[in-house]
């Protein structure tokens, strides 16, 4: 047995995901991130919210909440404020996190909560079938968007820059080595991190838009992606249809929520006399 | 010096919260039951207890949800449009078999509709205001000492049974500055279940009618909790003789211990002719105007429901073996009048005094719809 | 006294809420009586009419709105003319007789006409102490609480500094009505 298997529920598989999906890939990562920080299982909890990413945490052999649509960041703040020293992992999709959850997302990050977010981004809403989300691209057909898609998408690096959150990174499937890299360093960081996952739903995304096969889909993650530094050489116009990948916030200057909280609370649980009890 | 305090209603609530144990609260300002969060914010800190004010209701009970799961004992106080919004993750709790503590101080609605007014708004919410079949426990006190006792059993039975428990108040009484005295500190029961071993993933493993036992984190196995339907080991399941087992097991846990559960008081009713069946302030109303109906000489007794959901239905129905006529009155256009109708039998004449106009009904309109009725 | 009903009449912001709570406060904690304070408010917390209905009893009181009420204070116009219902025969109306000019019928009540906001202004030094002015009229015209326990109480809820204007506010209150 591989390290990072000790992180995996084995016992609940198989996934529901569609040969070929990309949450594979990420639900590796994530264990291999944990394996190589050598965490104690009980000392994680796994939340996430509904849709394809939503089943992510059954497979983890770790503490997993399986929530409500769009909410996973709101019961992990709860979980992350009744218990700072546990590692409390969101994994969000785009539509969980952006549309119906977007409040809790800039509101996440603002608090800047010790919650680690993994915002996998596929585009689409791919558990109920295939419709638009916040992160479709401009112009793409979906099942609610039969002559393309009108409605600009997020930029959630820019979005979660602008609300002050102090880990932000964009990863693709395509590089697990990148992707867990930056995984375990969003666990290391004390405060919210968000790290966006460009993933593939050849399924529901790809199929209605010329890429039926997860290599088309993974080869058009290839070509729409590239490093940071290679991004800022391009024009605007060159930028508009391109995501830089790497991390783009880390700052940890800003005290993380709880510790921000405990911290708070001292001088005034001390001057009435409280016995020191958490 | 007497013992009794004056204490706002909604802060007596959040002192019976502190005292049943509450070290989390999750919440979001709404008219008129701001004060409870505003009294955490401040006497939390000092016991060194998690406040936090959150992005909206549905946040809030999500927290709660979450930080019970991390072993605290929640809540999270609101009014009719925040206790709408937080309906899908009350399906949550129950579903996840989550104790959380909701308190909703009612106000008139729909929509934003009335917020500095009372009205009985809610009761029907209260039962089947999130989706899908469900136990729920609501209580209802309407006087300054029941708001205590209630708020502590709310909490207490929320451990018991793993489930969310509302405790429903009255504008007027959440705003109202009261006396009310507040009982010694082990004169009353806190239900807590200790710590505890989890060696196995079966955590919903029981069997049907036995109280489930605490499900948290931490407690050196990890676990899985879902808020889809899900088998013994909280893994999702649609299996229908799975689904068929988890629903019994949900609804026996409350249904199996109505003797612990349903709370009354009961007024005059020994020799009654005509019951006046109410909750909250229109008990309040009810009860001082069977008082003048008895001065009178009319023999009217009054049926006060602390515990609302479940429905008291086999003490109510005992008495209608006796008394064959039973006035419900509330304030709304008409919610648990349909529970009264649908237990009382066909030889029991039934009456309502119904109004939502934001107006508490006065003793005197209770005290005539009483003598209208047993004219 | 068995059951005596007090309802405060104003606009947010002119104290009444206030008024009611010290009442409360005194008549449960300084005299072991019963009592209850209901506001009924808007969501202007200031300029809204507002009444705050005071009920001090020997026994639990059951209802706790006013239905039969001793003694009605008044400091504006529109509370007078939505909330004088309820009053009994006989009983004792206090109003401000620079912003109250309509009185409507007044024969059954007792009505007592004075300048409680301006004397206030004036003789206490700060509008805000028309919380305590309207508390003073209430002791003095109805003898609910004490005038002892009320000082008493004043004393000990006045922040530092501002008790020799809560005496004062107390003072214009005694002396409005001769």
């Amino acid at each position: 047995m591989r390290d990072y298997e000790k992180y995996i529920r084995y016992r609940t598989f198989p996934t529901p995901w569609c040969p070929g999906c990309g949450d594979g890939v990420i639900l590796k990562s994530i264990a291999m991130a944990f394996a190589e920080l050598k965490l104690d299982p009980d000392e994680i909890v796994v939340v996430a919210g509904i849709g394809c990413s939503g089943r992510m945490p059954t497979f983890f052999n770790t503490n997993t909440l399986h929530t409500t649509h769009g909410r996973a960041l709101t019961f992990a703040t709860g979980i992350k404020l009744a218990k700072p020293e546990k590692l409390v992992v969101v994994i969000s999709g785009d539509g969980d996190a952006t549309a119906i959850g977007g409040n809790h997302l800039i509101h996440a990050a603002r608090r800047n909560i010790g919650v680690k977010m993994i915002l996998i981004n596929n585009g689409i809403y791919g558990m109920t079938g295939g419709q638009v989300s916040p992160l479709t691209p401009p112009k793409f057909f979906t099942e609610t968007t039969p002559y393309g898609n009108i409605e600009p998408h997020f930029n959630v690096r820019k979005l979660l820059t602008a609300a002050e959150a102090t880990f932000v990174a964009r990863e693709t499937i395509n590089r697990l080595a990148q992707l867990k890299q930056v995984i375990k360093k969003s666990f290391q960081h004390k405060g919210f991190s968000v790290v966006e996952v460009m993933s593939n739903c050849h399924v529901n995304l790809g199929r209605r838009n010329k890429m039926k096969s997860p290599l088309v889909m993974t080869k058009y993650i290839r070509d729409i992606t590239m490093n940071m530094a290679d991004f800022e050489k391009l024009s605007p116009e060159e930028q508009a249809p391109k995501y830089p990948l790497g991390i783009f916030e880390q700052n940890s200057a800003r005290l993380e929520y709880t510790d921000l909280y405990y911290n708070h609370i001292v001088p005034v649980a001390q001057q009435a006399g409280a016995k020191g009890e958490k | 010096m007497s013992q009794r305090k004056v204490l706002q209603g909604n802060i007596i609530v959040a002192k019976a919260a502190l005292a049943a144990g509450c070290d989390f609260f999750a919440g979001y300002p709404i008219t008129p039951s701001s004060e409870i969060a505003q009294y955490m914010s401040k006497e939390m800190p000092k016991m060194e207890r998690a406040f936090i004010q959150m992005e909206d209701e549905i946040a809030s009970l999500g927290a709660c949800i979450g930080a019970s799961l991390a072993g605290k004992k929640t809540m999270t106080a609101t009014s009719g449009p925040g206790f709408s919004l937080m309906q899908e993750h009350v399906g949550m709790a129950v579903m996840a078999e989550v104790p959380v503590v909701i308190v909703n101080v009612m106000r008139g609605g729909p929509s934003t509709g009335m917020p500095t007014k009372p009205a009985q708004a809610d009761m029907m919410q209260a039962r089947w205001g999130t989706h899908g079949d469900h136990p729920i426990i609501a209580v209802y006190p309407a006087f300054s000492e029941e708001i205590f006792s209630e708020t502590v059993r709310a909490f207490n039975m929320a451990e018991k049974y793993w489930n969310p428990v509302i405790l429903l108040l009255d504008e007027v009484l959440g705003k109202a500055h009261m006396d009310v005295e507040i009982p010694e500190p082990g004169s009353y029961e806190v239900y807590w279940e200790k710590t505890h071993q989890i060696v196995d993933l079966n955590i919903y493993d029981r069997k049907i009618g036995e109280n489930p036992p605490r499900i948290d984190f931490f407690h050196g196995y990890p676990i899985h909790i879902d808020g889809l339907e899900h088998d013994a080991h909280g893994w999702p399941s649609f299996d229908a003789k799975t689904v068929d087992k988890m629903q019994k097991l949900r609804m026996q846990k409350i249904y199996q211990n109505l003797d612990d559960i349903i709370k009354y008081k009961e007024y005059f009713l020994d020799d009654a002719e005509v019951i006046v069946f109410s909750f909250g302030i229109s008990a309040r109303s009810a009860l001082a105007a069977v008082k003048t109906a008895r001065e009178q000489g009319i023999k009217a007794g009054l049926f006060q429901a602390l515990t609302i959901w479940p429905f008291p239905r086999a003490a109510l129905q005992e008495k209608f073996q006796k008394i064959k006529k039973v006035l419900t009155v509330e304030m709304n256009m008409g919610q648990m009048k349909y529970e009264v109708e649908r237990i009382a039998p066909g030889d029991v004449e039934k009456q309502t005094l119904l109004r939502a106009n934001g107006m508490p009904f006065s003793p005197d309109e209770v005290l005539n719809a009483i003598k209208e009725f047993v004219k | 006294m068995k059951h005596f009903e007090i309802r405060y009449g104003a606009v947010g912001g002119q104290g009444i809420i206030t008024a009611g709570a010290l009442l409360v406060d005194i008549a449960v904690e300084r005299e072991g009586k019963f009592a209850i304070e209901s506001p009924t408010y808007t969501a202007a917390v200031r300029g809204g009419p507002t009444k705050v209905d005071v009920l001090i009893a020997d026994e639990q009181i059951v209802f706790p709105h006013a239905t039969a009420i001793d003694f009605f204070l008044c400091t504006d116009q529109r509370p007078y003319d939505i909330y004088r219902d309820s009053l009994k025969d006989d009983a004792i109306v206090i109003v401000d007789s620079h912003l109250v000019r309509e009185l409507g019928d007044t024969r059954h009540w007792k009505v007592y006409p004075v300048p409680i906001i301006n004397e206030t202004k004036v003789g206490a030094g700060n509008v805000v102490l028309t919380s305590v002015v309207s508390l003073a009229i209430t002791q003095k015209m109805t003898d609910v609480i004490s005038y002892e326990n009320m000082v008493e109480h004043i004393k000990h809820w006045a922040p530092k500094g501002t008790i020799e204007m809560n005496m004062k506010a107390i003072e214009v209150g005694m002396n409005l009505i001769k």
